[in-house]
């Protein structure tokens, strides 16, 4: 049994994520870096694919996501359940739709994705070897490759691989890996980059 | 005075409400009926369920998680997983004869999470395990298949008019330990294949109570 004491990082990791896709394409981390400074916001739609051994076939996931430079972001899941997250400021909240009704979410977890929050700005610029949480490896073929540094960690998530795009400042996907038979794919497509967002996006749920 | 009359009054239609009702009987047709009806709430063979499951706690604080269920009736066995709606796996946990946790993260790791997951499981999708006591209406006009649990406990498999399914628990001591409503907010499936309710909700009425609202995102069967 993996019996694990740890908050819940999964939410920071939309986050993650969502910075991370705001980096560009590049083979070195100046290269990376340098794009992510161009980055002003982003508008992206999102397809989650869960991948696990119990499931017959992937449980998909679709949303959309909004950044805005610094550190805005609105991550909303718009199917199978209808789930808003908001980051600004730094506060995080993050609402239920359920029914035409809307619920804040008080999970544990969000104090977790508070600490993540730290990270994003150094996320947002490419420096991810100051990210104390994971080790980054910059691979062949555009590909960045993340492990856990504390044992803690690496048994809720084994690695996260990132494929950038050959589109400067877009990536094509990540991939969670939190065991041989279980991980998730999110694909990103329809990106906007640098288009003026409107502060409310990442205050209010409508 | 007029307000403690109130409150008492309060009580009582609670603890009535919460005490195992009598039934009244059925006709002959229906009596015979009602056994197969109620064993049709269930899944039968093997199959694949996943829920979105809202929980509200005690303090009224509210999550959400996404659950995959796998069932086997013939088996007896479950494989349930909980994970976050970004898809990391806070708990799994494999009943097959007994419990085995795969993985659990905090705060799904304390004592008895295990147990009473599994307990909520098996009252949800599988038949009760002791034999039928009697059939009958309940006092609001439902149907009701009541059995025996080996633990000295009673279930009642309620089906109203309307379609609506109810699965009332009460402990040894006939006391309501847990209910589940289920209800279909969907048309009526045009009979290819197994009606599941679109949304089931489990309420735990002991000290630590709990609610867990589950809408069905897909059901799966997992044999021919």
């Amino acid at each position: 049994m993996q019996k694990v004491k740890f908050s819940n990082p999964l939410p920071g990791t939309a986050l993650l994520i969502t910075a991370l896709l705001c980096l560009g394409w590049a083979d070195t981390w100046e290269g990376i870096q340098s794009a992510a400074s161009t980055i002003t916001s982003v508008r992206a739609e999102f397809v989650q694919e869960k991948h696990m051994k119990i499931l017959a076939k992937p449980l998909v996931s679709r949303g959309i996501f909004y950044f805005q430079a610094p550190n805005s972001l609105r991550w909303e899941y718009q199917s199978p359940v209808q789930s808003i997250l908001l980051m600004h400021d730094g506060r995080t909240k993050r609402y239920l739709k359920r029914n035409g009704v809307i619920i804040e979410d008080a999970g544990a977890h969000l104090q977790s994705m508070q600490l993540v929050l730290q990270d994003i700005a150094q996320w947002m610029n490419g420096r991810f070897e100051e990210n104390p949480a994971f080790s980054a490896i910059l691979e062949p073929g555009r590909k960045i490759v993340l492990r856990p540094k504390e044992k803690s960690l690496a048994t809720i998530i084994q690695r996260i691989e990132l494929v950038l795009s050959d589109r400067p400042g877009i990536i094509e996907a990540v991939m969670i890996y939190e065991g041989e038979h279980s991980y998730t794919r999110f694909e990103f497509k329809n990106a906007i980059l640098n288009e003026p967002l409107q502060d409310s996006l990442f205050r209010k749920i409508s | 005075m007029r307000y403690l009359c109130l409150v008492l009054s309060i009580g009582v239609v609670l603890i009535s409400c919460s005490a195992l009702p009598t039934l009244q009987p059925v006709d002959r047709a229906d009596r015979t009926e009602l056994p197969h009806t109620c064993q049709q709430l269930f899944p039968s063979g093997k199959w694949q369920f996943v829920h979105s499951i809202e929980a509200v706690m005690p303090g009224g604080q509210r999550g959400l998680v996404m659950g995959v269920t796998v069932v086997s009736l013939r088996e007896n066995s479950a494989h349930c997983v909980l994970m976050t709606i970004e898809g990391l796996v806070v708990f799994d946990v494999r009943y097959d004869k007994q419990i085995v946790v795969n993985r659990a993260v905090a705060p799904f790791d304390n004592e008895g999470f295990a147990a009473g997951l599994i307990s909520d499981i098996r009252l949800i999708f599988f038949m009760p395990e002791g034999p039928l006591m009697e059939t009958g209406n309940d006092p609001n006009g439902a149907s009701v298949c009541r059995y025996q649990n080996p633990d000295g406990g009673i279930v009642d498999l309620l089906i109203d008019a309307d379609r609506t399914r109810h699965i009332r628990q009460y402990n040894a001591q006939q006391r309501l330990s847990r209910t589940v409503d289920a209800s279909f907010t969907k048309p009526e499936s045009d009979g290819d294949g197994p009606d599941f309710p679109d949304r089931l909700v489990l309420r735990a009425h002991d000290a630590a109570g709990y609610v867990l609202i589950m809408d069905l995102v897909e059901a799966v069967p997992l044999t021919k």
